[in-house]
């Protein structure tokens, strides 16, 4: 683990700038052959001190920084770049806070000031400084309030949410009616916080089924939140608009069909991939009907999502040949899946057809769908193409041949077996050995053959640990 | 004259130093915040729910090294066996500990010896046995015994028997939020033009929080000052550097304390380089380079959620080893990679992030050190503008002060974790101290760090000791 950054590394390297202006500053030109006599040990040259001081004492008679002055440092630099500024009213401001010192430090503090004013940068620095001063001022304020806002934000949370899911519980035992529901629900300070009450809504519907779920949509739609769900989609911010999407799709389904299919192909990421997650909600007739249309790639988030749903509605789904030969690899290899989860056994040809797809990934899901859907047929395409494959899908053949293989595959299994490559001999063995009792016998002739330098092997695959 | 011409350009190029650092600090912040702030509603419509009871989720393995963890092994397993997750192991690497670890970890998970056959895919010390539980319960918990080899050493050999898609490193005695791998591998499953190959987690510093059973259940702000200085320095790096650098594409270093690497291309380049001890950095800058060579778009992706809490130094021989190695690290890295100096090809990491390590995290100390060198000459030899000299330092301090204080006004607004106003009061103070009582030994320790890489061929990890999370940092106000 690692930290490395310097803030603060800032700081001396800026002492080392403004130290060595300043002394250029104050002293240059004539503190520049001061110091190569110092380094050479010249010791009269005094004469830069004494000029220093006389300019401070120009200073002093209350010359504007640089009005009338003439550049004193000849050549710096810095002070080039910072020459044009000057402010009479600030150093006056200044000088007027002297008041808030102790008497004995007015003085030091007003020649402070006077000197600091005396140098363009020094100016352009001490605004700067109050800027910071009062912006750090401003951000402790900030986060002390904002601290006490969001604690009382955060209690007050809890005890809406308790009164919310009390008085909905009251509802879902009919201990109220919906009229009577709606009108404590009602109440002008509650109506500020009908985000939480959809945000409930939402949680409840999901855990009940029949009555219940009818009434937390009834109700949902008598109290008229769904415009404040459909002004979301509308909001700004992508979150709000997603956040009305996800209301309105679990709420109010077929007020969203169409305005969440305009949004499939939306150009914010985010907002595309939760439209995708939530069309199978507000099209239940063809939930999947989408992936026909979809312009841009559908993530594994959205894929992982929509599953989650269908799965938790327990959702009727179609075939998805259909989606097998899509333009988008990703589209495909969630028809894959999705086959393979619903044991779609009916799509086995096209299954088969698969496995000479030119994309890997594609090609692995439908070597693992040939074992998981036992598409015996398969078994020749997936030892013809064995060599050709790459490391993973050759590694998913050895495997997939457990669940569709049988003792006409032992001499391809062999011939893993005895390949070099560890995980391959490692899968072979293990399938070997769930072949049953001839493929155990063969296993041990291999190993005989091999004096017994197959056994570290098969001692690994016979534990189910492993 | 000669004099005259060397202070003018020196003047120059520390004027232009100092300039490009504060607009590239401002710049990061900025972005930072933007970030942030995505990352903020995000998180509020994101339902993670889906990940946890989903086939599509990945396989994670978690490969955590240890070494000489007797007191705590146990009770770490057991938080990592708690994580919210379908589908992960937990690998433990025993990197030759001289304690009884192994033992402790054996007797309290029943473990047993398995007969293994081990596909060496990276280079590593020999592995001795793997352990794995009589317990159903554990079936995903294996404990790889293996003779020391160092940290690096210890992943390769856990990635050697990793069984999942993605693996994540992390240091065993780190308390890992139990979301944190539904969080992290997020990124993973929304990339659609490009390949993510590693996120990396926010690290907070765990001193002084309340720990029971490897589960942080109270935070705080801790106690002693040294680690009160990491918590601010921390939060500076985290959520005002990386995640600029992640927005930029940039992002070179992943904390060794948590990260999820693609681990197909964590073997293709070769796994961690056990010869250095900047493991971490080197690792992600040699998956960057091998993407980038194969030119397939690619990203590192940084999670700005506190997802690993670890026990920060909290003494300054500790936290000066640590610092030490860590610029040795840095050093390593950026010397073994020396194409990438802005190189195209290699996109933003080599125009960008690269040559800002160099300038700016490398050479910082050293340029800091020089000024003070310089100061000193001109107040030996000459009469420094004290005025000037205090308007200037005035100026440095409060930059570095308000820029504290964002790094704990963005944490606060985000996470809102320390909820007491005297934690923030005590945050806020250090911010005002740290530059003064703490910044100093971080340049020095950089300084040896270098040192002791160019000078002394230095390239041991230094004495790393950890009080441990015991009932002693409980704060007496939280105790029943």
């Amino acid at each position: 683990m690692r930290i490395k950054f310097p803030t603060l590394y800032l700081l001396f390297a800026l002492f080392f700038l403004f130290s060595g202006i300043s002394f250029a500053n104050e002293n240059s030109p004539k503190a520049n052959n001061k110091v190569s006599d110092a380094l050479s040990g010249n010791k009269n040259a005094n004469s830069a001190g004494a000029d220093s001081v006389l300019i401070s004492q120009e200073a002093k008679t209350g010359r504007t920084a640089f009005a009338d002055q003439t550049d004193p440092t000849g050549n710096s630099f810095t002070r080039k770049i910072f020459s044009g500024l000057s402010s009479k009213n600030l150093r006056k401001l200044l000088i007027g806070w002297s008041n808030i010192f102790p008497k004995p430090l007015r003085a030091k503090y007003v020649a402070f000031v006077e000197k600091a004013f005396f140098f363009p940068l020094a100016l352009f620095l001490m605004v700067v400084i109050l800027a910071l001063i009062g912006n750090l001022l401003v951000a402790t304020g900030v986060l002390f309030l904002t601290n006490r806002l969001m604690n009382f934000k955060r209690k007050e949370e809890v005890r809406l949410r308790l009164f919310f899911e009390k008085t909905l519980t009251d509802l879902m035992l009919q201990v109220t009616d919906t009229r009577e529901t709606i009108r404590i629900l009602s109440h002008p300070y509650l109506k500020e916080n009908y985000n939480l009450l959809i945000d409930i809504l939402m949680e409840f519907q999901k855990s009940f089924k029949g009555d219940a779920d009818r009434q937390i949509i009834e109700l949902y739609q008598e109290m008229d939140l769904g415009r404040i769900s459909y002004n979301k989609t509308f909001a700004i911010f992508f979150y709000r608009q997603i956040q009305g999407i996800h209301e309105l799709a679990n709420m109010h389904p077929y007020h969203a069909t169409e305005m969440i299919a305009s949004r499939l192909n939306d150009h914010d990421e985010i907002v595309r991939t939760e439209a995708q997650i939530c069309y199978p909600h507000v099209n239940r007739e063809s939930p999947f009907e989408f992936l026909s249309i979809l312009e841009k790639p559908f993530s594994q988030w959205a894929q992982l999502n929509i599953y989650y749903y269908i799965k938790i509605h327990e959702m009727p789904v179609p075939s998805f040949d259909k989606w097998l030969g899509s333009r988008h690899s990703n589209v495909v290899n969630f028809s894959i899946l999705m086959i393979t989860l619903f044991q779609q056994q009916e799509n086995s040809d096209r299954v088969i057809d698969l496995l000479k797809m030119p994309n890997e990934t594609t090609r692995n899901l439908a070597i693992v769908a040939c074992g998981d859907l036992h598409i015996f047929e398969s078994k020749h395409i997936l030892k013809d193409s064995f060599a050709a494959e790459t490391a993973k899908n050759q590694l998913e053949i050895a495997r997939v041949f457990q669940f569709i293989g049988d003792d006409s595959d032992i001499p391809f299994l062999e011939s893993i077996v005895r390949s070099e490559n560890i995980p391959l001999r490692l899968e072979g063995c293990r399938t070997l050995f769930e072949l049953g009792d001839n493929g155990r016998n063969h296993l041990e002739k291999i190993n005989d053959s091999l004096h017994d330098t197959l056994l570290p092997y098969i001692d690994h695959i016979k534990d189910p640990r492993n | 004259m000669i004099f005259h011409l060397l202070s003018t350009v020196a003047e120059v190029i520390i004027l232009v130093y100092a300039l490009s650092l504060f607009l590239v600090y401002i710049m990061l912040s900025v972005l930072s915040g933007k970030e942030l702030l995505k990352f903020f509603y995000a998180e509020k419509i994101i339902n993670y729910d889906a990940i946890l009871s989903s086939p599509f989720a990945p396989t994670i393995s978690i490969i955590a090294p240890a070494f000489n963890e007797s007191l705590t092994i146990v009770e770490n397993i057991r938080a990592l066996l708690s994580l919210y997750y379908p589908n992960f192991e937990i690998i433990i690497v025993n990197d030759g500990s001289k304690d009884d670890t192994l033992l402790r970890a054996i007797e309290a998970y029943d473990l047993e010896k398995v007969p293994y056959v081990i596909d060496y895919q990276l280079t590593c010390q020999e592995i001795v046995d793997i352990y794995k539980s009589k317990k159903k319960a554990f079936n995903n918990l294996t404990i790889l015994n293996k003779v020391n080899g160092g940290k690096a050493d210890a992943l390769n050999a856990g990635i050697n028997i990793a069984k999942g898609q993605f693996f994540i490193a992390i240091d065993v005695d780190s308390i890992i939020d139990p979301y944190a791998l539904q969080k992290m591998v997020l990124p993973f499953l929304t990339a659609t033009d490009k390949r993510v190959i590693a996120t990396g987690g926010v690290i907070r510093i765990a001193n002084s929080c309340k720990i029971k059973d490897g589960q942080l259940i109270e935070i705080n702000v801790p106690d002693d000052f040294l680690p009160r200085c990491q918590v601010i320095e921390y939060n500076r790096a985290f959520l005002l550097g990386r995640l600029a650098w992640s927005r930029l594409d940039g992002l070179l270093l992943i904390s060794g304390a948590l990260g999820l690497f693609d681990k197909e291309i964590a073997i293709a380049c070769g796994g961690y380089l056990p010869t250095t001890v900047g493991e971490d950095m080197e690792i992600v800058v040699r998956m960057r380079k091998y993407m980038a060579n194969k030119k397939e778009k690619y990203s590192v992706v940084y999670v700005p959620d506190p997802l690993c809490w670890t026990e920060a130094p909290s003494s300054l021989k500790i936290l000066g080893s640590q610092r030490n190695r860590w610029t040795r690290g840095a050093i390593d890295t950026l010397l073994m990679h020396k194409d990438l100096f802005f190189n195209p090809k290699f996109g933003v990491m080599g125009m960008l992030s690269y040559p800002y390590w160099i300038f700016y995290e490398w050479l910082a100390p050293i340029i800091e050190t020089l000024g003070i060198l310089y100061f000193i000459l001109i107040a030996f030899f000459g009469y420094p503008n004290w005025t000037f000299f205090s308007i200037t330092l005035f100026f440095v301090y409060f930059f570095s002060v308000s820029f504290s204080t964002y790094a704990i006004l963005f944490d606060h607004l985000i996470f809102h974790r320390y909820t007491k106003r005297r934690m923030i009061l005590k945050l806020l103070m250090t911010s005002w101290l740290e530059p003064i009582f703490y910044h100093p030994f971080v340049t020095w320790w950089a300084l040896r760090g270098n040192w002791d890489y160019f000078i002394r061929k230095k390239k041991a990890w230094g004495k790393m000791t950890r009080k441990g999370f015991s009932e002693e940092q409980i704060p007496a106000a939280a105790k029943p």
